[in-house]
């Protein structure tokens, strides 16, 4: 599943599919591509990851400053269809690649949660199962959601657990703020982005 | 031996493909696929562009920017020697000194290489082990 940035920048013709050294973008697409970096850069910004938000600006800027010098309806030098080029694949990889770490759309938490996600904060007690269920979670795609019966598949066979204790770990890791229902209660669940910090600071 | 560090991974995989080139002289642009089609450098190098995207991505998750800038900074001239290469923008030319050799398109490749793999494998030894904890859970 990718963020709508990233679908946005998928929308542009990849170098070489263009007519007279200029990327296909019509105004209304030069628009959702605005918006959706927009909202990809604050939001990322709320999230705490400020010199992520301002790299991908700094690509993205990079990206526009190209194609404004490439627009004139002239050939373009190659040092000028270069940076177009690249500064395009460089921010589509950047964007696929946060998709992937921080899921397809990072949004921001709710402020009391925020409050509550302390850099210097303990991390919390949980049972031998918990942390199981967790790390089992952790290693699928953070856009996939999973089920209980799914958990349970892929985790070590040495150390079963039954998909019913699975359920009820991971209804307690929701209550936690350490996973969410993105979809309701009966489609599955994934560990939020506190979830995955929290397991970082576990040590094995 | 502590397990090699992401980086470590990436500018070994970098390696490999200068191997590669240095072994073919520039026929692995020649050949590839079932039927000899003739692949770009682009093509060869651009699983290797979304690696370094997640390294700079994991590094700034981290509070590295200036980590992940190297980064970007050492694969910047490999990137745009990589880009002429594909649109016949290099020419050999002779080296600074007059015992040096004609350097072809391929050889500059391959310097390009050297210089991002040199800069990387620098920084890899400036970034804590730690810093990369959790790196491949996800």
């Amino acid at each position: 599943m990718r963020s709508s940035f990233a679908e946005s920048l998928r929308a542009i013709p990849a170098p070489g599919a263009r007519r007279d050294g200029r990327p296909m973008i019509d105004g209304e697409r030069w628009d959702r591509l605005l918006a959706a970096e927009a909202e990809m850069v604050v939001n990322l910004e709320i999230m705490g990851y400020s010199g992520l938000a301002q790299r991908i600006d700094r690509k993205f800027s990079r990206f526009c400053q190209a194609v404004t010098q490439n627009s004139g309806g002239e050939s373009s030098g190659a040092a000028a269809a270069f940076e177009q080029d690249d500064s395009l694949t460089e921010l589509k990889h950047l964007v696929e690649a946060t998709g992937r770490r921080l899921g397809a759309d990072p949004e921001p938490k709710e402020a009391s949660q925020r409050e509550v996600e302390d850099e210097d904060e303990l991390p919390p007690a949980l049972t031998a199962n918990q942390i199981i269920v967790m790390r089992t979670m952790a290693r699928f795609d953070p856009s996939q959601l999973l089920s209980a019966a799914r958990i349970e598949e892929a985790i070590d066979p040495s150390r079963r657990i039954s998909v019913r204790t699975i359920g009820d770990v991971v209804r307690r890791l929701h209550e936690l703020g350490y996973a969410e229902r993105p979809e309701g209660d009966r489609r599955g669940a994934r560990l939020t982005t506190r979830g995955r910090r929290i397991l970082r600071k576990i040590a094995d | 031996m502590p397990d090699p560090s992401p980086l470590t991974r990436f500018f070994l995989q970098l390696a490999e493909r200068r191997k590669l080139l240095q072994s073919q002289d520039g026929r692995a642009f020649a050949t590839g696929g079932e039927d000899n089609e003739l692949i770009s450098a682009e093509a060869l190098f651009d699983d290797l562009r979304a690696g370094a995207a997640d390294l700079q991505v994991w590094l700034e998750m981290q509070g590295r920017s200036e980590d992940a800038s190297e980064i970007d900074d050492a694969t910047a001239s490999l990137r745009e020697t990589i880009w002429k290469f594909d649109h016949d923008e290099l020419q050999p030319y002779l080296g600074p000194d007059e015992r040096d050799d004609v350097l072809s398109e391929t050889d500059q490749l391959i310097e390009a290489l050297d210089e991002a793999i040199g800069r990387l494998e620098d920084l890899d030894g400036e970034i804590p082990d730690d810093v990369w904890r959790g790196y491949d859970d996800a």
